[in-house]
């Protein structure tokens, strides 16, 4: 067998993955892998009957569709009579760096948990680490990377440290991110932006934003 | 035809009105006060519906306290303008950027977008607005002519009609993709199923939310469609290995050409028709109005080929429909008090406050402000076109900014609005996850479009699937029973559709099959 | 010992320092519920009136979530220093903890009760051509037909829905609770008919009723409502006892200092005795509380606390 369609072949796993996952977590896990686990793995939702639909019924019955679609669409892949540019898969990851993404998240949550301090650090850390591997180790994953960890600097540095310098840690990273990067246009830019920012969205629209650090007394506006 | 004169005449007389007011201790006379706030409410509504992510209901939330110093008639007017006002402004945004701020916006985006990048923004732009105003002008006329028997039709939909009509938008979706059907359905079923996260309105259980308190209310639907559309455009433009600005800088002209003036009158004219209709309904027609008119439009038109790589139909009937479907939404809320959306629950509220009970009864006991109401969305229609035709250029200069500059723009009001949904960084996590997925969906060859689609009817699926059941007491076949025919026309509709969706694929298929074989 | 003493001493100063400074900064009010609602209209109205009287803003802060429960345990966990209030209400403080599995704040020990600012009846209304023209006849007509009759409520938890399980438990009957999506809905599927009955809050089925799209047939609280002066009560109707209400207020962190609780609760006495403020929440459907003092707030809290752990529990509602 040879995989004649690249582009169908992970679409259609990706459907299966995402159909079972709901038919999984609507049902509960089955009862010889909770067996194996020792205990319950994933409780499941009630199935209810057709008068009085549980919460599983909907989610099982979609997600099942899903993963026969998906089905479909893998099974495709093996026959497909399309020309190879039109079916290649340009991504610039793999399967496996998904899962050190996930994994790296997960570590970082966990670790958090254990010091006791804010999840905020953790998904902070998590955007930095990820941000280093792709621009060490994934070059042409850089844009999507580092766009990616600019929104979500912004979102975690925003409460503590403000709109100011969220915006401007937002426009640093996705600047970094593209073709060139020349200092002096991104500061210009970044003292553009964050004064429209404070006028239009906590002046003028009242959203409750701080705009300077809490420790910086001095702020002139607040 | 008389009385309808006669009303309108009292909803201008009203709106002109010139009156004495007090400002800061100054007394002013003669004073347009009403059509001043009108013109106030669609200034500020264009400006927050071009913000992405900052939308009406926010921005009408916050708005309120400074409404109650105004009389009723200036203060629905203000909000009613802010409401039609962002659906002019989401359109310019969607058009220039990709992003749709609003669920109406959606399909503006899969062509405006493109001819923008054709260097034909001005064309779409000058497009939403003139076919948003044709429909806002047309609903407007029909608000004003039978609200009360429109309700009426509006309470003949129960949650057996309602599921019937949400099978028809699902299948309709799929037709907003140009690519592969099956792919289009999968992708559908994915939005619909995520559609599901968060609290089960039947029984209150928390589903999928893995412990994760954010997610108890479900995911946001400007989360997702800023990550599939917004973040995913960027990353995708940036990705481009040479070094070249992702707009054409030639802009050929900013106003339609004649063959666009030719071409964009049957869509707006059946666009406002589809859109008037389903705003009626208070439980989701409005949503479906754009995609319901973008499929039609890609169905009956000779340039069904062109729709997804900037086909002027495909902004045209949207828009309309998106106008005209905001405006006749007034009806449940004037003639019932039933808000269809959060905006029309939001307007309830100003009027409790204002010590009106929204209902039947505004209409005969407070004409000035029932019928005021409806000729300041006629002005303020009017008002929008003014405001937004000299903006086109101003909005054209925009897009020759370099975009290494204006992306990080972009991002940055993106996060703003993402984040001020609900004062959280986690919906900004999840539209950064969302921007992966559909990254990768775009990738696969799977379009997002229908995602989008599922995942806004997803809920309202299920809800009035599982009440019509329970209402029924179980019955399966309440949906095609002779006593709903209302139901059973959508699900024949849904049928006939789907045919004609499947049935040139599988042509095409076999076509290809029949080619393969010659050719080996 | 002494020096102990002296410390405590000194904190009890610098709290009534503190108090008398109070506030020097601006202060949020945290609405636990999406722009728009009548907790979030009402929130906006008292942040204006606070921020006049206080010479500081007052800043309103939507955190939807959980029913509420994010946002109000945004300020159970927060500083307890008078500058983080939260509208607290029925769902948050009563409901809530018996409807959740674990909620992760306790409406007593984490919160302390400041006033109560908004108080709504709940109004039985049936269907225009339900047979049924007064309470006594709803319930011969239920028990009846048992397990025909319909009742609509704006969500699973909601004081609707708890209110039927209520009238269901008091007068034995059975009747099918259909959930929905907000109350305007489900009034709307009673206009066509589709459902038979609902109790819905005052305010928002007020229009309805005075169109005489839907009829009302009892008020749920002990007293007659002003706004409908002739509908009799469930109580007056045989139902004895039967009290329900929907209601909010404000509440900050425990550990916030009596001298700030005190001035908070007079600001907003006094700005609930504005005439202009009054009129705005009579618009939603609200008459002025008896309940003023925050020590009177926080036993209304315990008791209604005790009524509806009991009431949730019977109902088999859940949520987690």
């Amino acid at each position: 067998m040879k995989i004649k369609n690249p582009k169908d072949f992970w679409a259609g796993l990706m459907f299966i993955g995402f159909g079972l996952f709901f038919v999984i977590v609507a049902l509960g896990t089955p009862a010889f892998i909770d067996k194996l686990w020792g205990e319950r793995l994933i409780p499941g939702y009630q199935m209810g009957t057709a008068v009085r639909m549980g919460p599983a019924y909907f989610p099982v019955f979609l997600g099942a569709l899903l993963a026969i679609l998906g089905a479909i669409i893998f099974v495709r892949a093996f026959a497909s009579k399309l020309g190879a540019e039109e079916t290649a898969v340009h991504l610039p990851f793999n399967f496996l760096d998904l899962i050190v993404a996930f994994v790296v998240f997960v570590v970082m949550v966990e670790l958090a948990k254990h010091l006791k301090i804010s999840n905020d650090y953790a998904m902070l850390a998590s955007a930095v680490v990820l941000s280093l591997l792709a621009i060490l180790f994934r070059p042409e994953a850089k844009a999507l990377t580092l766009i990616l960890a600019s929104s979500l600097a912004f979102a975690y540095l925003l409460k503590p440290l403000g709109l100011v310098l969220a915006s401007a840690a937002l426009i640093f990273i996705s600047a970094f991110g593209g073709h060139e990067f020349k200092w002096k246009e991104v500061a210009i830019l970044t003292v553009a932006l964050v004064i429209f920012s404070v006028v239009v969205f906590v002046k003028g629209l009242t959203l409750p934003f701080p705009i300077c650090p809490d420790f910086i007394e001095l702020c002139p506006i607040r | 035809m008389e009385g309808i004169f006669h009303n309108l005449g009292i909803g201008f007389v009203e709106v002109f009105r010139l009156q004495d007011i007090t400002l800061w201790g100054h007394t002013l006379s003669y004073v347009p006060f009403n059509i001043l706030m009108c013109l106030i409410g669609v200034f500020l509504g264009t400006l927050i519906g071009v913000l992405p992510g900052i939308g009406p209901v926010a921005t009408i939330a916050m708005l309120l306290p400074v409404t109650f110093n105004l009389s009723p008639v200036a203060a629905l007017i203000m909000l009613a303008g802010i409401y039609y006002g962002a659906q002019y402004g989401g359109s310019t945004t969607a058009i220039l950027v990709n992003l749709p701020g609003e669920s109406s916006s959606v399909v503006t985006c899969l062509d405006g977008y493109q001819m923008a990048r054709q260097g034909r923004a001005g064309p779409a732009l000058a497009t939403a607005a003139l076919g948003s105003f044709f429909a806002g002008c047309v609903s407007t006329l029909i608000v004003a002519m039978f609200a009360p028997p429109l309700a009426e039709v509006a309470l003949k939909f129960g949650p057996a009609e309602y599921f019937s009509l949400m099978v028809l938008g699902l299948v309709s979706a799929v037709v907003l993709a140009h690519g592969s059907l099956i792919k289009a359905i999968a992708m559908v079923l994915l939005g619909l199923l995520l559609g599901l996260v968060g609290t089960d309105v039947n029984s209150g259980v928390l589903r999928f939310a893995f412990g994760i308190s954010e997610l108890a209310d479900g995911i946001g639907f400007v989360t997702v469609a800023m990550g599939m559309f917004g973040i995913c455009e960027i990353i995708g433009n940036l990705e481009q290995k040479e070094h070249r600005e992702v707009f054409t800088s030639k802009v050929s002209h900013l106003w339609p050409t004649k063959e666009d003036w030719r071409r964009m009158i049957a869509p707006v004219l059946r666009g406002t028709a589809l859109g008037s209709a389903l705003g009626i309904l208070p439980g989701g027609g409005a949503l479906l109005a754009s995609f319901g008119a973008y499929t039609l439009e890609k169905k009956v038109s000779k340039y069904a080929h062109e729709f997804g790589k900037g086909a002027i139909e495909g902004v045209a009937a949207p828009e309309s429909a998106n106008n005209a479907g905001a405006q006749t939404s007034f009806i449940p809320l004037l003639t019932l008090g039933i808000p269809s959306n959060a905006v029309m629950a939001l307007m309830i509220g100003a009027m409790m406050i204002q010590g009106i009970a929204p209902g039947p009864q505004v209409m005969s006991e407070r004409p000035q402000l029932f019928w005021g109401m409806i000729a300041s969305m006629w002005v303020g229609n009017l008002m929008l076109v003014i405001l937004n035709l000299p903006l086109i250029g101003m909005w054209i200069k925009l897009l020759t900014v370099p975009y290494r500059i204006l992306y990080p723009s972009i991002l940055i009001f993106m996060a703003v609005g993402v984040f001020s949904i609900s004062n959280q960084p986690f919906d900004c996590f999840l539209m950064s996850l969302f921007g992966l997925l559909g990254y990768i969906c775009v990738k696969l060859g799977c379009e997002p479009a229908p995602l989008i689609l599922g995942f806004i009817l997803g809920p309202l699926m299920e809800e009035n699937l599982r009440r019509a059941m329970l209402l029924s007491r179980g019955d399966p076949f309440v949906f095609i029973s002779p006593t709903k025919p209302i139901s059973m026309g959508f699900l024949i509709a849904a049928a006939i559709l789907l045919a004609i969706i499947a049935l040139p694929a599988l042509r095409a298929k076999r076509e290809e099959a029949f080619a393969a074989e010659e050719a080996g | 010992m002494k020096r102990l003493w002296l410390l405590v001493a000194l904190a009890a100063c610098a709290g009534t320092a503190a108090a008398q400074a109070w506030p020097t900064h601006p202060l949020r009010l945290v609405a636990p519920y999406a722009a728009g609602g009548p907790i979030d209209l009402s929130a906006r109205l008292l942040a204006a009136k606070l921020q006049a009287s206080l010479g500081q803003p007052v800043v309103v802060e939507n955190r939807p979530g959980a029913g509420g429960n994010i946002g109000v345990d945004l300020i159970a966990k927060g500083p307890a220093d008078g500058y983080s209030l939260v509208m607290s209400a029925i769902a948050t403080l009563a409901i809530n903890p018996s409807l959740y599995a674990n909620l992760p704040y306790d409406p007593l020990k984490d919160l302390r009760h400041v006033t109560l600012l908004v108080q709504v009846p709940n109004v039985l209304v049936v269907r225009n051509d339900l047979p049924a023209r007064s309470v006594p006849e709803l319930i011969a007509l239920a028990k009846g037909r048992p397990g025909k009759l319909d009742f609509g409520s704006g969500s699973t938890g909601s004081t609707g829905h708890l209110a039927g399980e209520m009238f269901k438990m008091m007068t034995g009957t059975f009747m099918v609770h259909i959930p929905y999506k907000g109350a305007a809905p489900a009034l709307a599927d009673m206009m066509a008919g589709r459902i038979d009955l609902m109790f819905d809050n005052l305010a928002s089925a007020l229009p309805s009723i005075r169109a005489e799209k839907v009829r009302a047939l009892a008020t749920t609280t002990l007293k007659r409502s002003s706004f409908l002066p002739n509908l009799p009560t469930l109580d007056e109707a045989g139902l004895k006892g039967f009290d329900m209400t929907t209601w909010w207020g404000v509440s900050v962190a425990a550990k916030t200092p009596q001298p700030i609780v005190d001035r908070l609760s007079a600001e907003i006495l006094k700005a609930m005795d504005a005439p202009d403020f009054k009129e705005r929440l009579r618009g939603m459907g609200s008459e002025p509380p008896a309940i003023r003092t925050p020590e009177q707030f926080s036993a209304f809290v315990s008791s209604e606390l005790r009524v509806y752990s009991e009431l949730v529990k019977r109902s088999g509602a859940k949520a987690d």
